[in-house]
């Protein structure tokens, strides 16, 4: 199946991507997943009982205030 | 293809097995950890870092708050990036992160060695006795034996206190260093013998992770693509692959796919697979 092309230029074909990325991609997909997931709360914690779900509020509030205080 | 392109891609296959084999020696080092005595052998089972105790566990918790014995939040994080790439590249995790596959392949690469030098001479497979080639009539249908096992895993897992594949996990068969029964000793020798005889025979018939990833392969957006025009069928992509694929140029989005890109390594006509966002 052909990707797309660009009309005003055919020999330039942006939906292609050099292999040598791809190794790069799933390493970084991985850690982007993994990341939200430890984010919102999903992690070990000794001593602790409260869970990851109790948890995402007051880690989307913690997201908020800094969202905050970068755009002030 | 360039010679040089080609000579690029050979060294993609060098970084693939290079991060096959950096997920063994962590799947190894997590196993040595929990045997040290101590602080340095705390922190959670040697379960609670496998992406599928995620799903074992998750009935449990949706139901109860709480998790299955030896599993925590730790599966959820990492079944987590486990997605993030299945959403990305499909099954991908399997071609390139799984410790349980390159272990397979390293098995496979053996049995060639002492069963047939060559994997395919010009698009015809090598006159090699092993790895065994699974009769079409009898790998279709075993196939589905890992989406069966998905189901009852899924199944048994509101009933459950421990993981339901706790005791027959091959990872842990092959990783743990702690074979405490006599069933752990017999999955690592079926699992070392089945994958020496038949290439990646986990991954194809009884892998539930991997039938959980499955259906990413026909959603991700990251993928291999046939530039029908340029394929003159020569069959070496079929050969090659290692999940036994049939007629590959045409089954590029397979749900046995595990986007390992050795068809487009072997391929000898120039842009004839690619691989495309979209």
């Amino acid at each position: 199946m052909p990707g797309l092309v660009c009309c005003a230029c055919p020999s330039l074909n942006f939906m292609k991507i050099d292999p040598y990325y791809y190794p790069v991609i799933i390493i970084a997909a991985f850690a982007i997943g993994m990341l939200v997931a430890l984010a919102l709360g999903f992690r070990p914690e000794h001593g602790s009982t409260k869970e990851a779900l109790e948890l995402v509020p007051s880690n989307l509030e913690l997201v908020n205030v800094i969202w905050r205080a970068k755009s002030l | 293809m360039s010679s040089m392109d080609r000579q690029g891609l050979k060294k993609l296959t060098g970084i693939r097995h290079g991060m096959l084999w950096f997920s063994v020696i962590g799947t190894f080092l997590i196993g040595i950890r929990h045997l040290l005595p101590g602080e340095a052998g705390s922190g959670g089972s040697f379960d609670a870092f496998c992406p599928f105790g995620a799903i074992e566990t998750l009935w449990v918790y949706l139901a109860r708050g709480q998790t299955l014995k030896t599993t925590n939040l730790l599966n959820f994080a990492v079944m987590s990036g486990v997605l993030g790439v299945s959403i990305v590249a499909g099954r991908a995790f399997c071609g390139w992160m799984c410790p349980l596959g390159a272990v397979q392949e390293g098995l496979a690469k053996l049995a060639r060695r002492l069963g047939g030098e060559k994997r395919h001479i010009r698009g015809k497979p090598a006159a090699g006795r092993l790895p065994i080639a699974i009769p079409l009539w009898a790998d279709r249908p075993l196939r589905w034996a890992k989406y069966l096992i998905l189901s009852l895993v899924l199944a048994a897992s509101a009933f459950a206190v421990y993981p339901p594949l706790h005791d027959i996990c091959p990872v842990r068969a092959v990783f743990s260093f702690r074979l405490e029964t006599g069933l752990l000793w017999s999955v690592l020798g079926v699992f070392l013998v089945t994958s020496f005889l038949v290439e990646r025979s986990w991954c194809k018939y009884l892998c539930p992770l991997g039938a959980t990833l499955a259906i990413f392969n026909k959603i991700s957006p990251v993928r291999i693509v046939n530039n029908t025009s340029h394929c003159n069928n020569c069959g070496r992509c079929d050969v090659e692959c290692s999940m036994g694929i049939q007629s590959v140029p045409e089954n590029l989005r397979d749900a046995e796919c595990i986007r390992c890109l050795e068809c487009l390594e072997t391929c000898a006509r120039d842009e004839s697979l690619e691989l495309r966002v979209l």
